[in-house]
């Protein structure tokens, strides 16, 4: 949490440079929030270059928008996360015209008392959340890449704390059969 | 998507991994479910829950691992570069306007120095689309240097307006230059070659691409151009319309006007239209083109539109 903190502080800082359209202030925003919002965007979209395009597009979007942030009134990172989902969320929304379907596990299932017999790799968490709905992986991967509390999960995503709860535990629940399988 | 209940589903195996999912995260877990601690004793004694304790860690490490990674340096670049909306501070100009005004030198020489900034601006509309330097997202066996764009045949170029506009540029080779690229108008000349494009903007973004004597006018829209080396060119519109206008000579049939003066004639092509273009910007009447088995263009029939969007 502390972490958490330190990040917002100074992307409140980067964001008051970038008001006055300092390409320093932008430089910091993209080194404070650049790699959280990149990793969420990579897990979340299953493809760098993807991430990349809806990085980039975020970036346009808080260039474009700044001007309108009082960094003293609310979160600058909650702000620009929510950004970020958003362009996320539209290359998915592009995406769905190939209607994929959710593939199931491939193998039986394994027994679900069988513990892991080796550490996972990113690449292992990224292919297993090709297969959870998008519903319960924004949730998580806002919680594991963003850091974000259930709280500020539940209010970028005009959820509940219980269901944001819920729907994190079904994510973990879902990747722990696709990691297995 | 309906809240989960896990008093619903499972019982206290269930109960006992969501409460200890919310702990991992450090929340208090609140409301419907307990606290992993009030059911120790389950997850003592159950193995599905001691495996589902061991792989809430086993994610987060990595995730944990990368959120912390720093991005590609490249992308790094192309983020520092989007051009910011505001000026940093005030123009040489205005310092200079003010320490005047400020120090009471008297009206000619601020005269003067108005004059020189009204040139000053003058020029700079002039070259306004220079300015603006193309946002490049990708760039794959193409080479961009100044403002001329080199594809390869098997090549790619994507271009983003902070308007959200996007041009991909695919299927040389080609040369073209970029000779305006910005939230008003985007203009490109084409110099040689085959080139493919896609081009979407939210809202009005004047579009126009010249070759020839001829220019075309696009509206959000997926097309090929090739150029001949006679000079004659082939359009073929997969989506959307593409006007085309012929510039320089005048060409075409007389419209409305005293027989021997030739009127430019503008033509617009629909998608699943392909036109030939002569080198003197003559249009030939449009004939039928099907995009859906061209390997270049690739487009699923369900994703044709056609007109303006």
């Amino acid at each position: 949490m502390e972490t958490s903190d330190k990040i917002e502080r100074e992307a409140q800082d980067a964001i008051r440079q970038l008001q006055s359209g300092s390409p320093h202030g932008l430089r910091r925003l993209v080194d404070c929030l650049g790699p959280r919002m990149f990793s969420f965007l990579k897990s979340l979209l299953g493809s760098a270059a993807d991430a990349e395009d809806a990085l980039q597009e975020t970036f346009i979007t808080i260039c474009g928008k700044a001007s309108q942030q009082n960094s003293e009134i609310g979160s600058v990172k909650g702000w620009a996360y929510k950004i970020a989902r958003n362009h996320g969320l539209q290359i998915l929304r592009h995406r769905q015209s190939d209607s994929r379907k959710i593939p199931a596990p491939q193998s039986s299932p394994p027994n679900p008392a069988q513990a892991l017999d080796r550490a996972l790799l990113l690449e292992d968490v990224d292919h297993a959340l090709e297969s959870v709905p998008v519903e319960l992986k924004m949730p998580f991967l806002m919680r594991e890449c963003l850091e974000l509390t259930y709280e500020q999960i539940a209010e970028l995503t005009d959820k509940s704390v219980n269901q944001v709860a819920a729907e994190i535990y079904r994510a973990r629940q879902l990747l722990r059969e696709y990691v297995r399988t | 998507m309906s809240t989960l209940n896990p008093h619903e589903h499972d019982g206290p195996c269930a109960t006992f991994q969501m409460a200890l999912s919310a702990a991992f995260d450090g929340e208090k877990t609140a409301g419907d479910f307990a606290h992993p601690s009030a059911l120790d004793g389950h997850g003592n004694s159950c193995d599905d829950c001691k495996a589902f304790r061991q792989i809430l860690e086993c994610l987060h490490q990595p995730l944990l691992k990368s959120r912390d990674m720093p991005i590609p340096s490249t992308l790094r670049d192309r983020l520092n570069s989007i051009p910011l909306t505001r000026k940093p501070g005030p123009t040489l100009l205005e310092q200079m306007m003010k320490t005047l005004t400020e120090s009471g030198i008297f009206q000619p020489a601020i005269a003067m120095l108005l004059l020189v900034a009204l040139v000053g601006a003058a020029l700079s509309l002039r070259n306004f689309g220079n300015q603006t330097p193309p946002i490049l997202k990708h760039s794959q066996k193409a080479a961009m240097n100044a403002n001329l764009l080199t594809l390869q045949a098997t090549g790619e170029a994507a271009f983003s307006l902070p308007s959200s506009g996007n041009l991909r540029l695919w299927g040389g080779p080609a040369e073209l230059t970029l000779d305006e690229f910005s939230s008003n108008n985007v203009a490109l000349t084409m110099k040689s070659g085959r080139v493919c494009c896609n081009w979407e903007a939210r809202g009005s973004v004047p579009f126009r691409l010249a070759f020839g004597a001829s220019q075309l006018e696009i509206v959000g829209t997926t097309w090929r151009l090739s150029l001949e080396p006679t000079g004659n060119a082939q359009l073929e519109v997969a989506e959307g319309k593409v006007r085309v206008s012929p510039v320089g000579k005048l060409v075409g049939k007389p419209v409305g006007k005293p027989v021997g003066t030739l009127v430019a004639k503008s033509i617009d092509v629909s998608g699943l239209q392909k036109v030939r273009i002569s080198a003197a910007g003559e249009v030939s009447p449009p004939e039928a083109f099907n995009p859906f088995v061209d390997p270049q263009l690739g487009i699923p029939p369900s994703q044709i539109w056609i007109g303006e969007r």
